[in-house]
């Protein structure tokens, strides 16, 4: 479906799904992220200015994956938006504090692995992540281990391409330093000393996101037409198809002029293709 | 740079894969029970995963030779190909792959064992013919060669085969693993070639074609038997002068005797791979020519094919003879009608 989309009036680029406020803090500090709403059913922040958004889940596989419907549900959130679960994970290994890109996600009572998030392997280390039912005390496998992660990629890679869901841990306990020793106010701390990091990181997911909004881009010029025309759905697919090859073949060219002729569907259509055709004798590459 | 490595559990001591790691001693390594479990996801964006993709080192359990579609190849009575690879470290704008998979990560099967195994049994049930290999399709045959050693391998087993041919199609200019050694006179190396400015834009990563023009010369020079595949034709103002030229850059500081063969053929796509490409590519120009759709495919236009077909056809006969000049024209006609997926790509 081509449908104009409405939003509640801010529009949305990055969607975080965090599990407890102590690790959502931070950012919402970070992002200057305000309460939504006191009446609904999880805690939602945003920054309308910036398109952040932030849900807080609580623990567990299934909370992160109906959070994660809710933000979408609430801000009728588009398709090229990132979506980010951020949080702190158990390890097999020191130090305290360093963060990871989950890239394998691995749901231990399910047996099920995602793959999610563009790698962005250049400013941050990757690593496989064990999404377990309790909180794991035996670090036995060579994994970070999380109780979010599965549920998380499993809905939010409903919502968007692969590519934009991601995962972020920041290690918070090990063998030497068990999970039960990690207070509220050691994961806040956690988070905070990552900032600098989190922010390259937000930066390089932010241009991915500007990049696929373009692609998806429908503009308003088409909409109009849509609006002043009875189009089917098939001829608003040929429409827009032949709309964007007609913006990149003339990228100065006037529309209203090119369909000034045209008084349905197909004509406007067809005046679109006639141009196209007339351009191929001095086609250009680029 | 490769910078991660995901490996099926199965392979993770195999030779191969040991190599690789070594090669690639930076590369982070993560285990995987089987590479679709990846590579065949749903809801991949295949143009954000080509910004970084990722190797993942698989085993092939079936269907190591294929045979090439009906009426193609170059003289032979029996054409295959193979592909221990899938996926290509350049990012040709035009390229089939983009629409074909839904992963950009590289494919790399490392039982190269079996696969020459399944060649000699092709072989075998074959003997009074005349046969092609072709290797290059799902990748390109030597762009990962120093990593992988799959071409260095290939061209030992067939030296022991001289009456089967074998064509590597490559953009690559790796020559070292042709010119550390005596030619080879069943093997030959095909490259792809496009007018140098219509490459500068589209054969995005890929070597010039003054290199690649470069190593096939030398590659000749070497007595090595040389192919060269003028496909897809690509279609743009002046492209009669461009291919002209290109034509008579390569012909005239190469040996005749070592160019093997010479094909031509027109940019196609079945209409739903076109579609997904152009999503990818919008905005590009390559896609926003008026193509035409007719019975399932998408293409320039019958009108444009015979044009750009009957000029390439005489422009090469000023170099070379009839004989070695293959038109790929009318024979991707006949694989429409077999509404064959991948093979009315076949370039």
């Amino acid at each position: 479906m081509i449908e104009r989309s409405y939003s509640q009036g801010c529009e949305v680029k990055i969607c975080w799904v965090i599990a407890l406020e102590p690790e959502a803090r931070p950012l919402i500090d970070l992002f200057d992220l305000s309460p939504f709403s006191n009446n609904l059913n999880f805690p939602v922040y945003i920054n309308s200015k910036s398109g952040h958004a932030l849900v807080i889940s609580g623990v567990g596989s299934s909370k992160a994956a109906a959070a994660a419907t809710y933000l979408k549900m609430l801000f009728n959130v588009q398709r090229y938006v990132g979506w980010i679960n951020i949080g702190i994970a158990g390890f097999y290994e020191e130090p305290i504090g360093q963060l990871f890109q989950a890239i394998k996600v691995h749901d231990t009572a399910r047996k099920t692995s995602y793959f999610p998030g563009f790698r962005l392997s250049k400013i941050v280390k990757c690593q496989t992540l064990h999404t377990v039912a309790k909180p794991e005390t035996t670090y036995s496998d060579a994994v970070l281990f999380d109780m979010e992660a599965s549920g998380f990629c499993e809905l939010a890679s409903m919502f968007c391409c692969n590519e934009l869901v991601f995962v972020l841990k920041i290690v918070s306990d090990t063998p030497k330093s068990p999970v039960s020793s990690v207070s509220r106010e050691a994961i806040t701390q956690l988070i905070y000393q990552n900032k600098d990091k989190l922010c390259e990181i937000i930066s390089h997911i932010e241009k991915l996101v500007n990049a696929e909004k373009a692609r998806l881009h429908v503009p308003e010029e088409v909409y109009q037409y849509f609006e002043r025309y009875h189009f089917t759905q098939s001829n608003r697919y040929r429409f827009l198809q032949a709309y964007k090859k007609w913006k990149s073949a003339f990228p100065d060219g006037k529309l209203a002029r090119t369909l000034a002729t045209g008084n349905s569907a197909s004509e406007l259509i067809s005046n679109l293709e006639s141009e196209l055709f007339l351009a191929i004798k001095d086609w250009k590459l680029e | 740079m490769i910078d991660s490595i995901f490996v099926e559990r199965e392979v993770l001591d195999h030779p191969v894969a040991q190599k690789i790691f070594k090669r690639l001693k930076y590369a982070d390594i993560f285990e995987i029970e089987r590479y679709q479990e990846m590579f065949n996801r749903r809801k991949q964006n295949f143009r954000i995963q080509k910004q970084n993709p990722a190797l993942i080192l698989a085993k092939k359990h079936d269907n190591f030779v294929l045979p090439a579609p009906s009426g193609f190849g170059i003289d032979a009575q029996k054409n295959y190909y193979f592909s221990h690879m899938y996926n290509c470290i350049y990012d040709c704008r035009y390229c089939f792959l983009q629409g074909m998979y839904s992963s950009a990560n590289y494919v790399l099967f490392v039982n190269y064992e079996d696969f020459f195994e399944a060649i000699s049994d092709t072989i075998y049930e074959n003997t009074n013919k005349s046969m092609t290999f072709f290797s290059g399709y799902d990748c390109d045959s030597l762009a990962f060669e120093k990593i992988t050693g799959f071409a260095e391998k290939a061209l030992e087993f067939f030296t022991n085969f001289s009456s089967v041919e074998l064509e590597l199609r490559t953009k690559s200019i790796v020559s070292d693993t042709f010119l550390n050694r005596s030619p080879i006179s069943n093997c030959v190396v095909a490259y792809s070639l496009s007018p140098s400015n219509v490459a500068a834009i589209l054969d995005n990563k890929a070597p010039s074609i003054d290199r690649r023009i470069n190593v096939l010369q030398k590659l000749a020079k070497n007595g090595w038997p040389v192919g060269l595949r003028f496909d897809p034709l690509i279609y743009c103002s002046g492209w009669e002068k461009l291919y002209s030229e290109l034509i008579n850059k390569i012909f005239k500081d190469i040996n005749i005797d070592q160019v093997h063969s010479v094909s031509h053929g027109p940019l196609r796509y079945p209409k739903e791979m076109y579609k997904k490409i152009t999503s990818l590519y919008p905005d590009d120009k390559l896609f926003s020519f008026p193509m035409e759709a007719k019975d399932g495919i998408v293409s320039y236009g019958k009108e444009i094919e015979e044009e750009m077909s009957s000029f390439l056809q005489s422009e090469l006969e000023k170099y070379t003879t009839r004989n070695k000049i293959f038109s790929l024209f009318g024979l991707r006609l006949e694989f429409v009608k077999f509404g064959k997926k991948k093979s009315d790509c076949f370039w």
